[in-house]
This record gives C-alpha cells, structure tokens and sequence, in this order.
C-alpha cells in the first residue's frame, strides 16, 4: 500500500506540475476561467468522494458545504470589506460546522434515508437564501437583502491579484490559487485513504457491523470523515467566491448537483483519480454543448446514465477491476 | 376560532394533497427498494398530460385527471424500459437506482423546457365556488382535490391488498427469491408496479398544480415534499406515508401560520430529523437488521 | 487447568425479545478461562442471536452480560471488541474492497485498542500481529489478493484471522465450519486448536457439524426457541432424548459419540 501511496502522490506532482505550465500555453482568457473553474470543482468532487465514495455514505447535499464557504467569503467581504484571504479560514470553519450538522443528522440513518435527509437540508439552506427578500441594505431607491437572495452577492473583493499582477494577468493569479486549492484537496484525500483513517472509511463501507466488531467506532468515524471534507469544500467555496467575483444560490441547484454527481459517479466513486477523470469528462461535454446550451443538462444526464447503466464503478473504477482482473491468480478448476 | 378552523382546513388540504403524492413513492420504496427521484418528473408529465388533453385537445375539464393519469403510465413505461428493467437484481440496485432517476428527471425537464416552452400554464382540471359555513369556508376545489386524493389511496390501498397484482407485489417486496422460486413473473410484477407508480404520481401532479401553477420545474418541491413525508414515515409503508403526510401538513401549516410562510419546510425537516434520531427507520418503517 | 476464582463470561437472564417473540428467553450460562463451549440447536433456536447480543451488535431487552466481573450489557459493538471479546459471522464478513494483508492490518490496528487519535500510517505492533495471523492461517500466498476474490476456505481464514488479530480473551465463532469438506474443516480446526493450546484463548462455537464439535468443545449447550435446552459434556448430547428428538435425529446421536470418543482418543494418547 506504501508505494501506491508514493505513486500517487507522483502523479499529483505531475499532474500539478503539467497543469501549472498550461497558461504558457497563451491560453484565451474564457479559456483559462473556465479551467480555473473545472479545476475547482475538481477540487470540490474530491472531497465530495471521500464521504460518497470511499466511506459509503450516501450524502447528496455536500453542496451545502460549499455555498456555506463561499457565503462566508462573501459576505465577510462585503460587509467587513476586509481582504479576502483573511476570510478562507472562516470559509473553511463554516464548512466544518455545515458538515457537522449534516453528521449529526445523519449518525443513525443509512442508505436512502441519508440520501433524502442530505438533500433536505441542502435544499432548505437553498429555500431560506431564495426566500431572504427582506431588505438589510438601502441604497437609495434599491433594496438589498442580507444574502443578495436569488440574485446572491457580488462586489464584495478578490484576492487582490489585480493590485499584484497587473489587470491583464489577473487571472492567472486565480488560476494558480484555485490549482493550489486542487493540489490541496487531492492530498488530503490521497493522505487520508492511504491512512488508518481511510481504512476505517473503507471497512464502514464494505461491512458496517464487521467494522464495528472489528474495533471501529463507526460515528467516530462518520463525523471525521464529514469533517475533513467539510473543511476543504468550504474552503473551496471561499475561493470560488473571491475568483470568480459572484456567490449565488444556484451552487445548489439540482442542476449543479447533478453536474458534480455526474463528475464523481462517471470518474469512478471511490478512487482517487475518478473525481479528476470525471471533471474533465464533463468539462469537455460542457465545452461541446456550448452552442446547444438548452440541451447541456440533458447531455451529463444521458452520460451518466450511460456509465450507471454500462460502467457503474466508472471509469477509473472499471480501469482498476481490468487491472486487477488481469493480475489476479487465476482459479484452477 | 378562525384561525384554528383555517389551519384545520389547510392541513388537511395539504394532508390530502401530499398523501396522494407520496404513496407513490412508498409504493415503489416498500416494493423493489427504489427509491424515485424520478417522481417530480412524473407529476410534471402529469399535469402536462392534463393541460394537453383539456386545452390541447377540447375536452371537458374532468378529463384533465385521466390525461394525468396516462401521462403517468407513459412515464412508468419509459421509466422501467430505459432503467429498472436493465439493472434491477444487480449489484447495487438501490443506489444506481436514485442517481438514474435524477438523471432522468433532468432530461425530462430539459425536455419540457425545450420542447413546450417554459411558460406558465393553468391547469385546467378546476372548479370555481366555495362552501361557506358560517366561520367555515373551503373552496370547492379544495373539497375536489380532498375527494380525489382519497379515492386515489383508497384504490391504491384495494390494488395492493385485494387484487393478485396486489398479491404479487407483495410477495416480491417479501422476498424476491422465493417470489421467483415460486413462478412468480418478477419482471413482469415489476413493469407493472413502475407503470401503477406512475399513474399515481402522475394524477396527483394534476391534483398539485391545480391550485398553483404548471411550468416545467413545478415537480421539484413536490418531490422533495414527498421524500420528507416517505422518510418520516418510514420509506416503503403507505399507511406511514399517509399518517406522515397529515402530521407533517399539520406543523408546516402551523409554523407557516404562525412564524411565516418560509420557515415552514425548515422547521418540518428540523422536526423530522429529530424524529429520525430516535426511530432511524421512520415511524412506521421496517427495522432491518443486515449483517452484510 | 486452573480457573480463575470468576468466571471469563457470565451471563445471567438474557433476554431478547421482538415484539411478543423472544429470540432469547432468560438465558444464563458461563464460560471460564480457556475452556470450548460449542452451542447447537435447531435452525431459528436463537444462536446467532445470543452472539449478537454478546458482541454489541444488537442490544438485550433484559438481562446482564458480565466479562472478566465487569457488566458490559448494552455497550457497542466496537467498545466491546477493545474488551477483548472477538467474533465471526455466519455469512462471510470480510472488507471485500481490500487486500488480505489490509484486512489484517485494519483490524489490528483498531481491534487491539480504542484509537482516540488515529496516526496516519499503521503502527508496528499492528503491522507484527497482522503478519503472525498471516503465518498461522496459512494465507501468506494471498497477502495481495483482494478480499472479494478469494476462494471459500481462505474467505473464511480471513475471517477468522481478523477476529483474532486483535489478540482477543474470548473468540465467538459462527458456524465457522459450514459448508466445508472435510479437508478444509481440519484446516480450520488446526487453526482453532492452535488458538486454544498455544494462545490460550476461550473459545465458544456455534455449529452444526456435530462431529467437528463434539470433538473440539469441552462442554455443548444446546438451544431451543432461544431457551437452554441441554448443557453438559460433549459426550452426554446423544444421552439426553429431548436433544436427540428435537435436533440431533438418531444418526446425528450415533455421529456425536464418535466425535468424543475420538478426542478422548486423541487426548489420551497425546
């Protein structure tokens, strides 16, 4: 297990190290947003994984995380009007709490009743930001809410990169944050599975009670796995607001939840590599649907069903069955 | 007075009308395991089908329902031949299952919104009028959809109970195994539970938008109504989806009453979590002990 | 052997019940230091129950369990397995998306004590025990295999080895030897007496197999609608009719009295 430990953390290396020259591409700037953004829900679906994928637990309001980070950002922003950096490790913090509700929540739930719990309350954090019309802010004849409501924040900072680098090489600062977040997150989650931890995870998926008779105490373990995932998606969240310069309720949109579902379940669940394969997937449907915008939805949809239908450990899992097929000891007999 | 007697009538309009959306859910649940998430897409179709076959085709406002209800069947069949049919019985099931029917719920409303258009419709499936008894004063399109909701559940309730569809069903939700040992036609039952959900979910979309609105998304609420009701019952029994539907109508009712309109859903979720704490399985759900 | 002045295991008036059904009706029994007791009834008799409710899985409705003088009823599964109480299952319970040498790993690392603070990497100790289980189950050519692909005799082999990585005072097998041949049943066996002589580890076993059995336990509870039917020697089942005509059958009484005869044998000429 140690030297798939090492080979993975290589091919983070590389991997980093290959994105981190891309701009030297002479990249157009829409296409180096829209990297800086895939490379960002990468980040997201990453940490995602390790909840859904490697412990099992069939969470699909991890969306909840994230708008709960990248509100903190936004909203520190707007009303403190300090610098954005300052408020990541609240975004994070936000996260972990958010994650921590969703544990609570969800400790003696299994199955599809985890599914229907997390989507409750991602949707009711969804209700209560669409429905926050009340007016906080008067500005002259406008009315401004405390959350920005339906239409979310903006104007509230950046990261200052075009006070560092220069308006026109703005961007390549955000890229370069939101690859470091990337970089951040995959380590995590490769640190994590690699470890006692991820073992942990591993075995309350497999075999609940096995696990727990084997000496794992499973809420433990349910609550740090939300935990760990709740801080870098928040943290995530944060840097999605301040790069991308708006937050909205629309981060929780079925849509976007099916977008980044389709990206991990595609990918391959549970493996390290499936978030990153699947974002790119998906990221070159949404490229090649561009012109038929009306019909993106429909294509993810159609894509993952055809993986859930076909291939339902995904790519990289369907890559990893033919490995181990291939270099099993065959039964005699 | 008054406002007792109006949150007695909104709570059991509202009772009626999400036991008539999720025991469609807890049919499907308590059956084969699944868990539809396709379920707003068939109340979409639902009410689509009614506007269709009223205002499309002329006919009078009481076809609207059967237009629902065929609308439902054609979603049931498109349901079970694109994705139950293929990978029921197979390795994960329950979870490839929920993802397939979000996806299909996604096309569907792609489909709607590009093919007929976003904009809002009426259903048509209404009557005008109130009964007003002294402080008492319910709509008569209340009293109809009321009406309706029950006579739905009650046939559901004969279906599963009395008919040998019913006894079929029953025993594939008991033991598959020993359903299929016994020449029971598994896939056949299963067709045929998919199509019956779909009628349900696809009349009650029609009894749904009747008092609000027809455009493509109107199935999401509903859905995520439904799956809160299912839950706090305990997935998969109708008579628990029928007291959940009631009780839950009757606190969101009263919140909505009382401390506004949009603290009504949140506060049902905090309650119904709370419950979850102490049951895990639902009111009135099957407590399954796996060792696998 | 000497005994300790308390028994390893007491339990006294355990109860299960569910609704009006009672899987478990006011059952008391012990089980001391180093000693086999073999549990046997008929099928829906209550045994796998009872170890439910010995290893955590499932709480009692009423009753006490006590290990080593101290009241464990009513705690966690994993609580109870850092106790040193250790178990199989009926059905193969394995973590099928690992390697065995993983499998081993994990539950010595978190089988042998509570980790408030779980290291990222496996500690020595754990690393050492798992390698001796390797050694002494006889799976060491299957270190990388995946659990999930393995054969039956080496899933069950793993099973069993990750029970006892954690070095645990008392071992509760589920019919461990079901549906085995003969061959593979002494495999298990050997393991199993490796584990009573050399480790010194109580053991109590569910099984239906009544030679293997009567040949390794000392003493055999037999169970009925979750009450105790019979308990005495491994020779004396075939002597009580009520055992015979509710669950052994004639032949199954001529069956275990070979199989104490012939540990008699073996004890006596060893």
């Amino acid at each position: 297990m140690r030297s798939m430990k090492s080979r993975d953390l290589l091919i983070l290396l590389l991997f980093v190290g290959v994105l981190s020259l891309l701009p030297a591409l002479g990249l157009s700037r829409y296409v180096l947003g829209q990297i800086t953004l895939f490379i960002l829900w990468a980040a997201v679906v990453s940490q995602w994984n390790l909840v859904f994928g490697v412990a099992g637990i069939l969470s699909i309001g991890h969306m909840a995380l994230f708008a709960v980070g990248g509100y903190a950002t936004a909203l520190m922003g707007l009303y403190f009007g300090m610098s954005l950096w300052w408020t990541l490790p609240v975004a994070a913090l936000a996260g972990l709490l958010m994650s921590l509700v969703m544990a609570f929540a969800t400790f003696r739930l299994r199955g599809a009743y985890v599914v229907v719990v997390t989507l409750a309350i991602a949707m009711t954090v969804y209700q209560l930001l669409v429905t926050d019309v009340a007016c906080f802010r008067q500005t002259q004849s406008v009315c401004y809410s405390f959350s920005g409501g339906a239409r979310g924040l903006s104007r509230f900072g950046d990261f200052g990169f075009r006070e560092l680098l220069g308006y026109s090489s703005a961007p390549l600062g955000n890229f370069y944050l939101s690859l470091i977040m990337l970089a951040l997150s995959i380590l995590v989650a490769i640190m994590v599975v690699y470890s006692p931890y991820g073992q942990a995870f591993k075995a309350m998926r497999d075999n609940e009670v096995c696990a727990a008779s084997r000496g794992i105490e499973i809420r433990k373990y349910q609550a740090i796995v939300f935990a760990v995932s709740g801080v870098f998606t928040g943290l995530s969240g944060g840097v999605y607001a301040g790069v991308i310069g708006t937050f909205g309720p629309q981060v929780l949109e079925l849509s976007t939840l099916l977008f980044l579902l389709s990206m991990m379940v595609v990918g391959g669940r549970g493996t390290i590599w499936g978030p990153v394969v699947g974002t790119i997937v998906l990221a070159l449907i949404d490229e090649g649907f561009r012109d038929l915008a009306a019909w993106r939805n429909t294509a993810y949809a159609a894509v993952l069903s055809i993986i859930l239908l076909t291939l339902p450990e995904g790519l990289m899992g369907g890559f990893a069955s033919l490995r181990k097929w291939a270099l099993s000891p065959r039964k005699e007999g | 007075m008054e406002l007792l007697t109006g949150i007695l009538t909104s709570t059991i309009a509202l009772g009626a009308i999400y036991a008539a959306s999720s025991v469609s859910l807890a049919l499907l649940w308590g059956s084969i395991s699944m868990l539809n998430l396709a379920h707003g897409a068939m109340i979409v179709i639902g009410a689509y089908g009614s506007v269709a076959l009223v205002t499309g085709l002329g006919l009078p406002w009481w076809t609207g329902l059967l237009g629902g209800m065929i609308a439902g069947a054609a979603g049931g069949l498109l349901l079970y031949v694109s994705q139950v049919r293929w990978i029921f019985g197979k390795a994960n099931f329950d979870l490839r299952i929920i993802i397939l029917t979000m996806a299909f719920s996604t096309i569907v409303v792609d489909l709607i919104n590009n093919l007929i258009g976003a904009k809002i419709l009426r259903q048509p499936f209404q009557v005008e009028g109130r009964f007003d008894l002294g402080a008492l004063s319910i709509g008569h399109q209340t009293l109809l959809v009321v009406c309706c909701s029950a006579l739905m559940v009650l046939l559901l309730q004969l279906v599963v109970h009395k008919t040998n569809l019913g006894r079929l069903i029953r025993a594939v939700s008991q033991d598959i195994t020993a359903a299929r040992l016994n020449g029971v036609p598994v896939q056949a039952v299963i067709f045929q539970v998919t199509v019956l959900a779909g009628i349900i979910s696809g009349a009650s979309g029609v009894l749904l938008t009747s008092s609000t609105t027809v455009y493509p998304g109107a199935g999401f609420d509903p859905l995520l109504k439904a799956l809160i009701v299912c839950v706090l019952g305990g997935l998969g029994s109708i008579p628990g989806a029928l007291a959940a539907s009631f009780a839950l109508a009757g606190l969101e009712t009263t919140v909505q009453y009382t401390l506004g309109v949009k603290w009504g859903f949140p506060v049902s979720l905090l309650v119904v979590v709370l419950v979850l704490v102490y049951r895990p399985t639902g009111l009135f759900g099957r407590q399954e002990l796996e060792r696998n | 052997m000497t005994h300790s002045p308390q028994h390893l295991l007491e339990v006294r008036g355990l109860t299960k019940a569910y609704g009006a059904m009672k899987a478990t009706n006011d059952l008391s029994f012990h089980v001391d230091r180093g000693e086999v007791l073999g549990i046997g009834g008929p099928n829906g008799a209550g045994k796998t129950t009872l170890f439910d409710l010995l290893s955590g899985v499932t709480p009692p409705t009423a009753g006490r369990i006590l290990f080593e003088g101290a009241d464990i009823t009513g705690l966690g599964a994993s609580a109870i397995c850092h106790l040193g109480i250790s178990r199989t299952f009926q059905l193969n319970a394995v973590f099928n998306s690992q390697t065995v040498a993983d499998n081993l790993k994990t539950c010595a690392y978190f089988g042998s004590e509570k980790r408030l603070v779980p290291g990222l990497n496996y500690d020595r100790r754990s690393e050492i025990r798992a390698a001796e289980v390797l050694d002494l189950t006889g799976l060491t050519d299957y270190a990388d295999v995946m659990a999930g692909a393995l054969p039956v005799l080496q899933l069950k082999l793993l099973m069993i080895g990750c029970a006892i990585v954690s070095h645990p005072k008392l071992l509760l097998l589920d019919e461990p030897v079901g549906g085995l041949n003969p061959a593979e049943i002494e495999t298990c066996a050997a393991v199993f007496r490796q584990l009573r002589d050399f480790h010194g580890t109580t053991i109590v076993v569910i099984e239906h197999v009544m030679s293997f059995m009567t040949a390794f336990a000392d003493r055999i509870m037999i169970l009925h609608h979750g009450a105790k039917l019979h308990e005495g020697a491994a020779g004396s089942l075939a002597d009580n009719p009520e055992v015979v005509d509710v669950f052994l059958g004639v032949s199954g009484a001529a069956d275990s009295r070979k199989g104490a005869q012939a540990e008699e044998v073996g004890n006596a000429t060893s």
